[in-house]
Parts: structure tokens; sequence; C-alpha cells
């Protein structure tokens, strides 16, 4: 009886600090729903042509200007599947990033740095130059193809990092650097072999990444892959919890370690290839996000993954945001912009979590 | 009773080559084994093929009687746990976010711990010390906190049998003094069988009942009673060293001493 007069007085003491712990939790989400909605609406009013609001309104409030009118036209078709895209591919690469920086045990893991991007768009290259959108009715060849190569590149970077059961972060980093060095070669030597006519502008354009190519069909294209992706991800996540311990460790406790992994690269290669097939290569998202979120609401993958989506979606909009609406007349690549603020991030935390990490 | 772990001709090792070949032996319920041997002579091979990390390439593993190979994941890390050696983590995990991993074998997908698998982290960490470590950071705490840690986590499985690689190592003598006295008092209060790879031979024979002594080549040496299994013949033909073996007045146990090389 006295142990458990023990036990009832220190679950009394325990459930304020899970509490606080909870609330905590429930605040950043809140304040994360809240940016999301306010990023949203000015990513929607922004850009190269600022769309007046009480003009907007007016044209909305008019039954045959609601469809048909000057802005509401530019809002519906043109900048509402634009930020919806971002938003989707935000979520995607965060969420990629999430996952393989708890599979790698690293935080510098990131789809881009790993060369999963450039899988991904050799995939889509490789489609677009055997014309392969004409045979495969049913099924998107280009994010197919995109998914396949994203995914060979994260087993081939696993495969080689992988020593006596250990992740090898030198390994890790130099292997994706050394694969995407190869694939960006590949999808050179296929524009220069191809004869398909406009080749060379979509891989110059995937090479960027960016969005002046949205439009509704795809928000479509990237929707369904971004879902299940995250959802995947999201589903493993205390898997994912036990293996930061280690595989070792991991398996003590009953997962299927092996298992786990080829659903999460799977995962990650899904979602990072649909990104990569509307919207190019955009890198280091996937690596700021996740680290971000992280220090916020801590490592726990249950709050960690669908936290990062969100703030994924807000960084790429933001972004996105200012990529059309920082110069005149044209617009300047998203991918630019994110490896402005990305490879700072990175070098920042190479140098400062080597003693942890290495 | 039927012993509570049962090798029986076990060979095991990587790549279809053994590092430890033909072992048999059995650990009896609450036993307090140490695992002993000269540095690649497969100790952590054979604890990780106890703990069904590593198949065996030859051999059965009984578990209560019950075939290791036919019990699934789960239901072993229900029966065993583990604490690797490594301790590196990744990520600034809570020292409570990493005791209640332990509950991975009883909880659902998706669902958050329910009340009884906070009582059994509470008592992993209040067995272990460790409740004031609940919200810190376990990458800034000390190596043997974090070991404390990790032993809570394993103690959160509920587990019959604990399974320990190297729990002293790089540990000053306070911190290996805290956890061999811990162990001991998890075997002798709780029942629990305890099996642990140790370097040193003057731990072993201070906390363990038994000592296996394994040989150079991966083959079992001898078993028994720590002061049978450690005497200067045996230690010096598996360690190919000569040696002293006293009882030391103050502990009574076995006490391993030798001289530097001219």
């Amino acid at each position: 009886m006295d142990n458990m007069a023990g036990i009832m007085e220190e679950r009394e003491n325990e459930c304020p600090g899970e509490q606080i712990r909870r609330g905590r939790t429930a605040v950043i989400f809140a304040g994360l729903g809240l940016l999301l909605l306010a990023v949203f609406s000015v990513s929607l009013l922004w850009g190269s042509a600022n769309i007046p609001w009480r003009e907007l309104a007016a044209e909305m409030g008019h039954a045959e200007t609601r469809a048909s009118g000057r802005w509401s036209e530019i809002l519906i078709n043109i900048r509402l599947p634009r930020v919806l895209l971002a938003a989707l591919v935000g979520a995607s690469l965060a969420c990629a990033g999430a996952c393989l920086q708890g599979v790698f045990r690293n935080p510098m893991a990131d789809p881009y740095i790993l060369g999963v991007s450039a899988g991904g768009a050799v995939g889509a290259t490789i489609s677009m130059a055997f014309r392969l959108d004409r045979h495969l009715p049913f099924l998107n060849p280009l994010t197919l193809f995109a998914f396949l190569g994203s995914f060979a590149t994260a087993g081939i970077v696993y495969a080689f990092s992988l020593r006596n059961g250990r992740i090898q972060v030198t390994t890790l980093l130099l292997t994706g650097l050394a694969l995407s060095a190869l694939l960006s070669a590949i999808m050179s030597f296929i524009v220069v072999v191809s004869v398909v006519e406009d080749l060379a502008q979509t891989v110059y354009f995937w090479l960027l990444g960016g969005f002046y190519r949205a439009g509704w069909k795809e928000v479509g294209q990237v929707l369904p892959a971004t879902l299940v992706g995250c959802l995947v991800i999201w589903f493993f996540s205390r898997e994912l919890n036990a293996m930061v311990l280690g595989d070792e460790t991991a398996r003590s406790v009953g997962v299927d370690v092996e298992r786990t992994k080829k659903w999460l690269l799977v995962a990650a290669a899904l979602a990072c290839a649909s990104s990569v097939s509307v919207a190019g290569i955009i890198g280091f998202v996937g690596l700021i996000t996740p680290h971000v979120v992280r220090l916020l609401i801590g490592p726990d993958h249950r709050v960690l993954v669908p936290a990062s989506a969100i703030a994924g979606a807000i960084f790429m909009m933001g972004c996105d945001t200012i990529a059309r609406s920082i110069t005149p007349k044209t617009e300047i690549p998203v991918g630019i912009l994110t490896a402005f603020l990305g490879v700072p991030f990175f070098l920042y935390l190479m140098k400062t979590s080597r003693n942890i990490y290495f | 009773m039927s012993a509570h772990i049962e090798l029986n001709g076990v060979s095991a090792g990587y790549d279809g080559n053994p590092v430890i070949r033909d072992i048999t032996f059995e650990v009896p319920y609450g036993d307090f084994l140490a695992i002993l041997g000269p540095n690649a002579s497969g100790k952590t091979t054979l604890l990780r093929t106890m703990a069904r990390l590593l198949p065996p390439l030859a051999g059965s593993i009984h578990l209560g009687g019950r075939n290791l190979s036919r019990l699934s994941s789960r239901k072993i890390a229900r029966i065993v746990a583990l604490v690797p050696q490594e301790d590196h983590i990744g990520f600034d995990f809570t020292g409570l976010e990493i005791v209640a991993m332990g509950r991975y074998p009883y909880m659902q997908r998706l669902s958050p711990p329910g009340p009884d698998d906070w009582q059994r982290i509470e008592q992993a960490m209040r067995r272990t010390n460790t409740q004031h470590l609940r919200n810190r950071s376990v990458n800034a705490i000390s190596g043997g906190e974090r070991k404390r840690i990790l032993l809570s986590r394993a103690l959160a499985q509920e587990p019959e049998v604990l399974l320990l690689d190297e729990p002293t190592s790089n540990l000053d003598i306070n911190y290996q003094k805290e956890i061999l006295s811990l162990l001991r008092r998890l075997n002798d209060e709780h029942q629990l069988t305890v099996v642990l790879v140790i370097h040193d031979i003057n731990l072993a024979a201070l906390a363990a009942k038994r000592v296996l002594l394994l040989s150079g080549e991966g083959r079992l040496h001898s078993l028994g009673e720590t002061e049978t299994v450690l005497t200067e013949g045996a230690l010096e033909s598996v360690y190919g060293t000569e040696v002293h073996v006293e009882t030391s007045p103050q502990t009574h146990r076995p006490h391993v001493t030798f001289e530097l090389d001219e």
C-alpha cells in the first residue's frame, strides 16, 4: 500500500510537467496555424501585381464579376494555385527532411544535400526525353519517374553510408555530394543527346527550382503524393523516435528496423519527387525547417513531423512571395533564394554541431 | 525450474563467418552473469545473439523454454531488454522521452502512453534514481546519468532479462560503482536476470554471481561461480599473459593484478 501511495503521489508530481509540455505544444501549433493563415493571405495578395483587396472584395460581391473580374481572375487562376503549390511543396520537403534526418540520425540530412532531389530531377528528365507521358495515360509518368530516381538515390546513399550497422556521417555527406555531381552530369548528357525541343529549358527550370509554372494541374499532380508521403512518415513517428537511439536499441524495443527504413525511404522519396516534378530542385527547406521546429517543439517525431509540414508550407510560401515580388518585371527562381538562406545555415550547423554528431 | 536462457551449440557472426562457435550454456532464473574474454573473442556478438539482434548461424536459443526464433520482436522486447554500449543520441530528447520509448512493445501505433505506461515509466525512473533528469536534454547530462537513463528505458520494458554491453565503459569509478550497485539491487530485489559483457575482470568479480569466460577463438572456455572460474591458470590461458589472482581482504572477491614487462 505504501508503494501504491508513493506511485500516486509521484503521478501527481509528474502531471504538471507533462501538462506544461502539452500546453506549450498546443500553443506552438496554434501559433503555426495563425502564421500559416497570415502568410497565405499575404502571398495571395502580393506579387508582380499587388491585388487591391478592396477592389477584389467589390468584384467578389457581384455575381457577374465573381469569376470573371480582373482581380478575381488573377486570384483564382494564377495566384491561388501557385500559393497552394508552394505550401504543398514546402510541406513535402520539410517532412522528407525530418524523415531523412531521423533515418540517418543526423540533422544535416536533407533531400537536396543527399542528392535525392537531383535523383528525382534525373527521373523527370528521362521521362521527358523519351516522351513517356504519351504512353502512360493513367499515371503521371513524370512523378513516377521522379519517384524512381529519388528512391534509387536515397537507397544508394543509405547503402554506401552504412558501415557495420552504423551511418557514417562523412560518408553520408560525401556520397550525397558525389551522387549530385553524377546526377547533374547525367541530366546535361540527356539534354545534349536528346531530340526533344524544349528539354534544355525544362531542365534549366528544374535545376533552379521555382513556381512560375504553377497551375491547378500541378496542384492536382502533387497533392496525392504529398499527402501519402507525409502521412506515412508521420505513421512511423514512434519508430523514428526509437531509431534515433540507434538501430540496435530500436530493434531491442521491438521495432522492425529494416522494414521501417524501407517504408520511410519510399515515403521521403515520394514526397521529394512530387515536389521536384512540379517545382524543380529547391534545396535546404528540408534542412532548415525540421531543425528550427525541433528547437521550438522538441525532437519527438509525433509532433515534429506535422509541425515541420506546417512550418515548411509557411517558409515556402514566404520565400516564393519574396521571389516574385523582390525584383520588378521579372522574378528570381525560389531555389536561389533558399540557397542564399540555406548554405550559411548548413555551414553554421557544421561548425556548431561537430562535437555531438561526428 | 528450467533455465531462463538456454543456448545449444550456438554459432554466430557476420556475413556467414562465425565469431562465436558452438556455444552451449544455461542461464538460470535470477542469475547475474558476467561475460569475459579477450578483445575480439565475441563477447558482444554473444550478447547480440542472445538479444536476437543477430540470428545464429547454427544452434538454438531458448528463452523460458520457448524457441527465440519463433517469437516476434515485440514479444521478445517484453521479456528481454538490451542496453547497448553505444549511448550516442542524435537529438535533444529529454530523459522522460527516452525512458518512454521503452514502452514501445506495449503501445498501439499513434496512441499516447496510457496511465499504466506512465506508471511503469515512473517506476523505472525511480529505480534508477533519474526522476530529476525528466526534463533535461540527454545530451546535456553526464555520461553516468545518460547510462542510467538508458537503463531506465530498458526497465520500462518490464523485462525479465536485462542484457548490458559494457555498462561501465567510459565511466569513472564513482559511476561504475553506482551502475553496478544498481544492477545488483535490481537482481537481488526484483529477481531480474542480468547478463553483462564487461572488460574489467575486477568489476566482474565484484558484481557478478557467475562468470563466463570466452577464449580468443570465440569458444566457451569456462563457466561457473566467480571464484572457481577466475583462476590464474584460466586467465593466463585465455588472455595469454601472466596474472596474479588473490582474494581481496576488503571485498572477499577475487582480485586480478599483473606486473608490467621489464
